[in-house]
Order: structure tokens, then sequence, then C-alpha cells
């Protein structure tokens, strides 16, 4: 009976052992050839879940898409827009159309032919379907269509003028040319988590919650890019990315702000602080009836204590952002008030409200950053006599703010948002009268705002768009219906040897012009 | 035998019908919105309500049972929603890694755990024995998340000698394993003082009835009588806590999962939850328990085998 | 005729006269498991009196420092004394331990009297749901279901009374069975005892026993388990100090401070010793043959 039970035991361990072996074995190829492949291996903060350019859900499918498709233009590493698959191009006078000649006999990869005018239309007009509406159709909303002269050849014809193409479309995720053979034949589901380019790397396999493998593309039609292989691992936690660069289990990733001393000090990696176009703050709704009153708001905005928040949250690695518009976008608000922490001025705007005792919720996502913020402001407020309640809530909870008008609820709370690129109406369209009930969690309505909001998108004349942002900012900060805290930068750790280019607003890192010895 | 088997299996399918019911219900019971998380923030009004009639939301939670039973009964899982992938597609991807962490960790606190208990059982009242004993006592009562950290501490962040994170290079089983080190510890080590106190109870147990005497007088060398009678006979209680343990493991694994990053059911299901992927975490949870009742069924089924004296229907109560 | 008295220790004689208690101090594990569960105790009733601080009191200048002086165990991330926090953090983990094996215990008393008692039919149904409820991993169920209801102490209370519920109907139901059939019930029955009466002052007083140490023997797995689902974020909100909080604020800080993962580790860990070996000593002076086994 010893012996049966022995046996189990090894049976149990051998089993354990193949399995480890399988389990090692069955993702990927083996990867012995003569001279060792260069292989990148950066991490993903998140598993891909919608590759297809008119639906991405996240920067991690930003990513892996511009490493492997192309569009007409493109940031180069100096973040300047150049052509790309647009050999020539001409805008007319009135900005409503754009003429342009591909480049010839570029191959989509995976055998699936060469690119032509054809592909371009289908790529951009499929942002103008209405059932259902792609989730980035407003990226494409004044385009009426793409004329197709020849193979080569074509147009782009607009409704209306679109300051927003030039900064965040065309060479952007939206602006990727997909092979229209292959979106065909794929079906729905399939583009999802499939994707074939005509770009430098060819998306070769997704092995859900382990990794995603790009391969260098051999017939690429430009210069060939450093790497044989990059291996992109999804990893949710920024601990566990610290961690496994620490043990030099990942050549790239982005880190937690907080983590910046430690590696900063470490001579095997190089770190960048990239401010980003990021914006985050804390906000108050002004139709709770509460927080109606603009005196309640002001006695919170001087009650506030934001270089704390900034020093606890972030170990004074994140800059105070005064105004809606990030600086390095066009519309910076460089002489925005600064409302320094002042509780007597903060008590006089209380008793000037006639409010004597006050209870606020404060409602923010349970990640260690905003739980920070939160604490901070329930101290700096207690000593004002508000007393805050904190709900903190997982992302999910907390994102359903955004539908069906459940931001009735909300009294205070912590938020981000990133917009993609440095462009200010990114900004500003989220807080015009028809976002509430969507995404103006403040419920904050002003018609003169929403005014300069279509303005600044149909206005080319960066002069004069500048002088409409700040406009609009001033209307913001009068309403008091908000203070806002920080750009949080994006950091990023590089090890020795490899050398790393991020997309302008930060929150990308260009995989396809990464190098490496 | 047969009927015994048998019924164990309606048992077990009455059970995950009900765990499906449970889990739909509970869906729907609390309002939560899935689609905004899942969809991201420049989700639209239509896309949302596709999504939405997608997980059946939309229905009354019998609908969700009975099409999941239906999908269950063609073998599949149903499809992801975010993806569009079928949903076996995660589940086989990660089910692999979370099995061998279970089992390797359930084999280290056999290999140290037995050896432990048998050690302080014919050792009695030694100070070793007394050593073993806070030893074991203090192994179980250190939550495995605190052990897995402290792990993380110590030889990954401060001595930088065990990789920690993720399963390692893809293809490279000494890499596959030495990621496996660090995790499988700190899942066993609940389980290594969990064994070597059960096997010293029933070994001083065993060792203290009559049979044991009897040969003892009769001038059997106390080597024989130690390791060939009562150890065999002191560790059938053993078997059947193992079963329990490679199912418990798997539902424990999801601390060590997240504190290593290492993908795995326990993974797969927290995930799941955070974006509200219902499916897949019915579909996640199904599979969970599936294994857990199965494994326990093997424990009763292998304790019967090494014991003939236990009668099946015993297994009942 | 006179006794000669041995010389006995002044303790031990004062042990005399606690009969159970005296018992489980004598085992020296006993003892050990005692005094930390006296500290627990101790930090639980008189907090404001032993913590230097209100554990919400922010130095954020002084964020992350190590032990001093000052704070004796170091600071947090918003700057406050992790030492105030643990011992504030006592009341948590007694206050959700507490009502949820008590939640547990009653539930699953009922349940198991009802099941053992009518037997047939009700049994079977009351087995089944009991048996899925234990077929769940019961920290999956629990994560699901605080995800859905919204993190807070009272849902962490629920969950965990509700998952750890089966284990106390099962011992109860076993017990029942073995006494309804004794003749003393069946005498009752023919005398014409109500079966409510029956089953309150005849099977309850004896099979309740075990379950109370069942209980005592689980209250440690319980204060790690709101831990584990508070280092997850799904337990209490903050600023309350629950140890898994400061366990998991000390994770997200770990590059830049040790202490605070540290100490609250090892505060669990003692804990939980301390428990286990108090219930341990208890038990093997009760002896009531049941195995505290769960929550592995």
């Amino acid at each position: 009976m010893k012996r049966k039970f022995w046996l189990l035991i090894s049976l149990f361990l051998v089993a354990s052992m193949i399995m480890s072996a399988c389990g090692g074995l069955a993702s990927v190829a083996p990867t012995a050839t003569p001279a060792p492949p260069k292989i990148l291996k950066a991490r993903l903060s998140k598993d891909i879940s919608n590759l297809d350019t008119a639906n991405v859900t996240g920067k991690e499918e930003d990513t892996v898409d511009r490493a492997v498709m192309e569009g007409l233009f493109r940031y180069d590493i100096t973040g300047k827009l150049v052509p790309q698959l647009a050999e020539t191009y001409k805008v007319s006078d009135d900005g409503l159309t754009i003429d342009f000649t591909l480049r010839k006999g570029v191959k989509w990869q995976k055998g699936y032919g060469e690119l032509t005018t054809d592909d371009v239309k289908f790529s951009f007009e499929r942002f103008l379907v209405t059932d259902p509406k792609p989730a980035y159709a407003d990226d494409w909303a004044s385009l009426d269509h793409v004329e197709i002269v020849d193979q080569y050849t074509g147009k782009l014809i607009f409704k209306k003028p679109q300051a927003t193409l030039w900064t965040v479309v065309l060479p952007m995720t939206s602006g990727l040319i997909v092979s229209k053979k292959f979106y065909t034949e794929a079906g729905p589901d399939k583009i999802k988590t499939e994707i074939v380019g005509t770009g430098p790397y060819i998306f070769d396999s997704w092995t859900p919650k382990q990794q995603i493998v790009l391969k260098r593309n051999p017939d690429y039609w430009g210069i060939q890019p450093s790497f044989d292989e990059i291996d992109l691992i999804p990893m949710d936690d920024d601990k566990a990315a610290e961690v496994a660069l620490q043990a030099g289990e990942l050549d790239f990733s982005s880190i937690s702000l907080t983590s910046v001393d430690k590696f900063q000090a470490d001579n095997k990696f190089k770190v960048d602080l990239i401010p980003s176009t990021a914006y985050s703050w804390i906000g108050m709704n002004v139709e709770s009836p509460k927080l109606q009153d603009v005196n309640v708001r002001q006695a919170i905005r001087y009650s506030i204590d934001v270089p704390s928040i900034l020093k606890a949250a972030y170990n004074n690695k994140a800059p105070r952002a005064n105004a809606l518009i990030p600086e390095g976008t066009l519309g910076y608000w460089k002489d925005a008030p600064v409302y320094d922490r002042d509780v007597a001025k903060a008590k006089d705007y209380l008793s000037k409200a006639g409010v004597t005792s006050l209870e606020l919720t404060m409602t923010y996502e349970n990640t260690d950053e905003y739980s920070t913020w939160a604490q901070i402001v329930q101290q700096n407020l207690a000593e004002t006599g508000i007393k805050v309640t904190l709900n903190p809530l997982d992302s999910s909870s907390f994102w359903a703010y955004g539908a069906d008008g459940k931001d009735k609820e909300l009294e205070l709370f912590a938020v981000g948002y990133s917009s993609v690129g440095p462009e200010p109406a990114w900004s500003t369209m989220w807080f015009t009268c028809d976002q509430v009930d969507l995404w103006n969690w403040m419920r904050w309505c002003n018609k003169d705002f929403d005014a300069l909001h279509v303005k600044g998108i149909e206005t080319i004349d960066s002069g004069v768009r500048e002088q409409i942002y700040i406009q609009m900012q001033k209307l913001w900060d009068e309403s008091v219906n908000s203070i806002m805290v920080t750009n949080v930068p994006q950091v990023y750790v590089t090890k020795q040897g490899f050398k790393s280019v991020i997309y302008p607003g930060g929150l990308s890192p260009m995989l396809r012009e990464f190098k490496g010895e | 035998m047969l009927v015994y088997v048998v019924k164990r299996f309606f048992m077990t399918i009455l059970v995950l019908l009900l765990v499906i019911t449970f889990l739909s219900l509970l869906v729907h019971i609390v309002p939560g919105d899935p689609a905004s998380a899942i969809l991201g923030p420049r989700a639209t009004p239509a896309l949302i309500q596709k999504v939405r009639s997608a997980m059946d939301l939309d229905k009354p939670f019998y609908y969700q049972v009975g099409n999941m039973v239906l999908n269950l009964l063609h073998g599949s899982l149903g499809t992801d929603i975010i993806t569009g992938q079928p949903i076996s597609r995660f589940v086989f991807s990660v089910l692999p890694h979370t099995l061998i962490l279970a089992i390797t960790s359930l084999s280290l606190a056999v290999l140290i755990g037995i050896p432990m208990g048998v050690f302080s059982a014919t050792h009695p009242d030694s100070w070793m024995d007394h050593l073993m004993a806070i030893i074991s006592i203090s192994f179980t009562t250190i939550p495995s998340y605190v052990a897995g950290l402290f792990l993380l501490l110590i030889f990954a962040v401060q001595l930088h000698t065990l990789p920690a994170m993720g399963l390692g290079k893809a293809g490279d089983t000494i890499d596959y394993i030495r990621h496996l080190i660090l995790p499988s510890i700190a899942l066993a080590i609940t389980w290594i003082g969990y064994l070597a106190r059960l096997v010293r109870t029933s070994l001083l147990e065993v060792l203290n009835e009559p049979y044991v005497r009897t040969s003892r007088s009769e001038g059997l060398s106390e080597g024989l009588i130690r390791y060939k009678y009562a150890l065999k006979n002191a560790l059938i209680p053993t078997i059947a806590v193992l079963g329990v343990g490679l199912g418990s493991l798997m539902g424990g694994a999801v601390f060590i999962e997240i504190i290593f990053s290492r993908p795995g059911m326990g993974l797969l299901i927290y995930n799941a939850i955070q974006i509200r992927n219902y499916p897949m975490v019915r579909s996640g949870v199904l599979i969970v328990s599936f294994l857990f009742i199965l494994t326990n069924f093997i424990a009763d089924l292998i304790y019967t085998f090494l014991d003939p004296r236990i009668q099946l229907n015993k297994g009942q109560s | 005729m006179q006794y000669i008295e041995k010389p006995v220790h002044p303790f031990n004689r004062i042990l005399d006269h606690v009969p159970i208690l005296g018992d489980v101090i004598r085992q020296p594990l006993g003892a050990i498991g005692f005094i930390i569960v006296l500290a627990f105790i101790i930090c639980v009733i008189f907090a404001p009196l032993i913590a230097p601080y209100d554990y919400s009191r922010q130095d954020i200048p002084n964020r992350l420092a190590g032990p001093s002086a000052q704070y004796w165990l170091g600071t947090d991330h918003i700057g406050r004394d992790i030492f105030s926090r643990l011992v504030y953090g006592s009341r948590i983990a007694f206050g959700t331990a507490l009502p949820s094996v008590a939640i547990a215990l009653t539930i699953g008393t009922l349940l198991g009297l009802i099941a053992g008692y009518l037997g047939n039919k009700v049994d079977n149904i009351i087995v089944v749901l009991m048996d899925s409820l234990q077929a769940f991993p019961s920290i999956m169920l629990s994560l699901a279901i605080l995800a859905l209801l919204g993190p807070s102490l009272v849902n962490v209370i629920i969950v965990i009374g509700l998952t750890w519920m089966p284990n106390y109907a099962r011992v109860i139901r076993a017990q029942t069975l073995s006494i309804r059939e004794k003749t003393y019930i069946e005498s009752e029955r023919s005398i014409g005892a109500t079966d409510g009466s029956i089953l309150l002052s005849h099977i309850l007083p004896n099979v309740i026993a075990p379950a109370l140490l069942l209980a005592a023997m689980d209250l440690p797995w319980v204060i790690t388990f709101e831990a584990g689902l508070s280092f997850l974020g799904m337990g209490v909100r903050p600023p309350t100090p629950s140890w898994g909080v400061i366990l998991s604020d000390g994770y997200a800080h770990i590059f830049e401070s040790q202490w605070p993962i540290i100490w609250s580790g090892v505060t669990l860990a003692l804990t939980t010793l301390g428990f286990t070996l108090f219930g341990e000593a208890l038990r093997d002076v009760l002896d009531p043959r049941v195995s505290g086994t769960r929550g592995l």
C-alpha cells in the first residue's frame, strides 16, 4: 500500500513536470537558429481586446496597431507629421479636398496583395457606417467620401473643415489603412484579435493573457526594423512590471511615478519622464443640491492642498495643472490662476453660503493613486468643516457613471481622462452640454463654452484657435466646477542597450522605431 | 461501486447546475454595467446596447442558464463578447498554468510535510518535535498572500536571485520552472504545515493501537512496524485530504497569481470580475468548481482503492 | 490527620481557579497563544489609549519614513503612523471576524438542525445546496459578490458569513442525525413534545458544543480572509485601517519603503498564529473530536 501511495505521488510529480514542459513549449516555436534572434521584450499594461482601428479599446491596442499598420501620414521620431504611405499629397485651399498618391508596390503582409486606393477608401469610409456607429466615428465625422482616381491616386473629400484631422486622425490610429481583402474575409470577430498591415512588423500570434508576438516583416518596403521579434507581455500591475524589469525579464515598460527614484539611481536603466496629455482633476457636480452654490465650491477649492496630493501620490514627480489644456498642447493657458490652500478663506466662503454642516461623498476608482488623493482631500475638507465619505469603486463600477445619466448621483469625484494626442478639442469635447449624462460629470453646461468648442474645431488658424481655447478655460475657471490637479507624466524605463521612442502625447511607445544592440 | 459512481455523477451535475443558476442570478440581482468598462470611453449607446444583448443581460436569468447549458451540451463555453474569441481559448490558454502551480505546490507539501510529520510522531515530545510543532503551526497560519509578498520581497526585490513575474521566456522549460519556484512555495506553505500536523496526529494514533503494540511484543523490529504497518495506515486520511487540497489550492491560487502576475484561472476570473465580463466569470468559475468537485471525487475513489475496509456509501454524509 | 502539601507555584494555584483557561495556559503553546490573543484583545478594547496617533492623521513631509522614536514602526505613503494603524486595525479584524462567524454559526446551525431532524427531502435539498455553495472556490465567490455589491464592511461580513456557513450546517447536521435516534428523544416525542421544543431544549444543547469550538478555530481564518479581500481592494473603505489595506498600500510602494509590508505581514501572521495555538490548546482540553481544517 505504501508503494501505491508513492506511486501516486511520483505520478503527480511526473505529470506536473510534463505539464510544465508542455506549458513552456506550447506557446511559441523554438528559437534555436545559428545567430540568436534579436528580441525586444516589452510590457503592455493590459491584454489586447479589440484591435479594430475604428473600435480600439485603449492605448495597448493602439501600440500594437501602429507597429503593424501604416497610414497616409505618421509622426516621425521627432514628433513631426510626415507622409508615410502617401508619396505626394496636396490640400485644396478651402481645406475640403486632399489629393494623394500612394507609394507604388507596397505589399500587404501575409499575402494579401498590393496596397491600392481601394483599401484607403474602405479604411476611412468604414467610420461612416451607422449600424452600429463605430466608437471612433467622430474622428471622421466631416468626411464625405473617398474618391478613387486610379489604383494609386485618390481624393479625400470633406463636408466641412476639421482641425483635428491633422493632429489626431490622419497620423494616428483612426488614420491607419487596413486591407480591404483581409477585413472582408476575416469578418467582424476575427478583426478584433488579428491584424494585417503594411508595416515593419507582422502580427504573428496572440496567446491570451500571456503574450503577443510581432515578427520582422522581411518584405517591408521601408528600412528594415531593428528586431527580429517583439514579445509584448500583458501585465496589469505596475509593481509586477517593476520587479520584472529589475529581474531582467523586460527590456521596456511603463512604471509608476513613485518608483522613478529607484530606477534613476540604477545605471542599468534609462528613465524617461514624458509630459503627457492626460489630465486629472477633482470634479464637483454643480447640479447636486449640496454643491449648487458657487460659494460652497469656492470653499472646497480653497480647502484642497494640491501640492500635498502631488507629493504623496506622485512623489513630486507630476507637475501641477491649473487649467484643462496641458502644457505643450495648443491653447495651453500659461497665466491660469493658481489656488493655494487657505482654510480661513474657505471657511469664509462656507459661511457666505450659509452652510453650517456639510457632508459629501467622494467617488473614485480604487487605485493607489486616487485612493491617496481621496484620503488627503478628506483630511483637508475636514479642517474646513466638511465631512467627506469615501466611495472607492472598481474600474467598471466607476466608469459606469458615464452612461444613462448615472453621473447625477455624483457629488465630489476624482477622475483622469487622457487624449491620445496633443489636441485641445480632445480635452474640451467631454465638457459640452450634450455630454451631460455621459462624460461631463460636473454636469456643467455653458452655451458659450459649447459655441467656442464648435468654433475651435472649425478654425484652422492656430493663433485664433489658441485664443478660443484660452477663452474656454476662463469660462471653466469662473464656474468653479473642478480643481485641476495634474497632467500625470508617463514614465518609461528602457534597459541599457535598447533605445525607445514614444509618440507625441506620451501615451504609447512607437515600437517600430525601437532600436537594440 | 457503479451505483455509487453514477449517483455521484448526477449529484455533480446537479451541483454544477446550481452553480450556473446562482451566478446568473447574481448578475441579475444587482445591476452593474459591463458595457462602458468593456468598450472604453468612446462607447456609443448603440454599441453599449449591443454588448448588453450579446451578454443576455436584457433577458431573464433562466434564459441565460438555458443558454449556457445548451452551449455546454455542444461542448462550448460560449463566445467572449469583447474579443469575439471562444471563451475556451482563454480558459485553455491559462488553465494548464494553474494546474501546474497547484500540483507542484501539493507535491512540495507532500515531500516536505509528510517526512516532518513522521519525524515528529516517531520522536514524540522531543525538543525537535516541539520545534516541528511550532514550525508547522506557523506555516499553517501564514496566509498565502503574506508568504507570497515576503518571498517576493526577499528573493526578487532584495536579492534578485529568483525571477518572480509571469511564466518566463516562452519555450524555455528551465526558465518556466525557475518562475514556478516562488509562487509554488508561497502556495504550498500552508499545506506543508497542515500535512505535517495531520500525519503526526494520525501516525501517533496508529502507533498506539493494539495491533501495533502486539507486533511490538512479538519482537518485530521498530523500523518495520513504524514504516511498514503504521505509516501506511496513517497515510490514508492524508490521501482523502489531498483531493480537497488540490481543489482548494486552485481556488487559493488567485492571490498568488495576482502577486506574481502569473497567468492562470484565478487571474483570469479576477480580471473578468473587474471589467464585469459576466460570461467569462461564469465559465471560469464553472470550470474551477468542476475541477474542485472532480478532484474530491477522485480522492474518494483513491481512498477506497487504498483502504478496502471503507464502505463506499460512507462518502455520502 | 494532616496532609503535607506539596509546594505549589502561586501561579499554578491561580490557574486552578479558572478551570478551562487554566488547563490551556499550562500547555506551553497554549500559553503563547493566550498571550497573543490577550494582546490582540487589549488592542481592540484600548486602541485609542495605546495608539500614539489617530489612525488617519497625515504627516506628508515624513511619508514612508522608517522606524524612529517619533513613529515607532515608520509611516505609510500618506505619512500616517503604521503602529497606530495596526493597533486600530485589530478592531477591524475583530469587528469583521466575530459577526461573520456569528452569522455563519447561526444560519449554519439552523439549517443543520432542520436538515438533520426532518431528514428525507428537506435534508436532501439542504445538502445539495450546501454542496454547491462549497463547490465554489470561496475567494472567487466572495470576489464576485463583492464586485457586484460594492466593497464595504457590512458586505464583507455577509459574504464571509455565507461562504463559511456550510461547514457549520454539516457539523450540526451530522450531530443531530446521531442524536435524533436516541431513545430519550423518542420518549419525549411519545409524551407529546413538539418538534420545536425537542430541537431547542434537547438537541441543540447537545450539538452546539462542537460548532462553537469550530467557530473559535475559524476566527483566525476569517481574519486572514478579510485581510485578503481588503488586500485586493474589495474590503473596507479607506481610511479605515484594515491590515489587508496596509499590506496593499505597502505593496504599491514596495520600492520606496518595505516597512509597511513587513509590519502588517508580521502582525497578520502572528495574530493568526496566536488564535490557532489558543484554539488548538482549547480543543485539546475540551477534546470533542473536531478538527479545524478549513480555510486552506
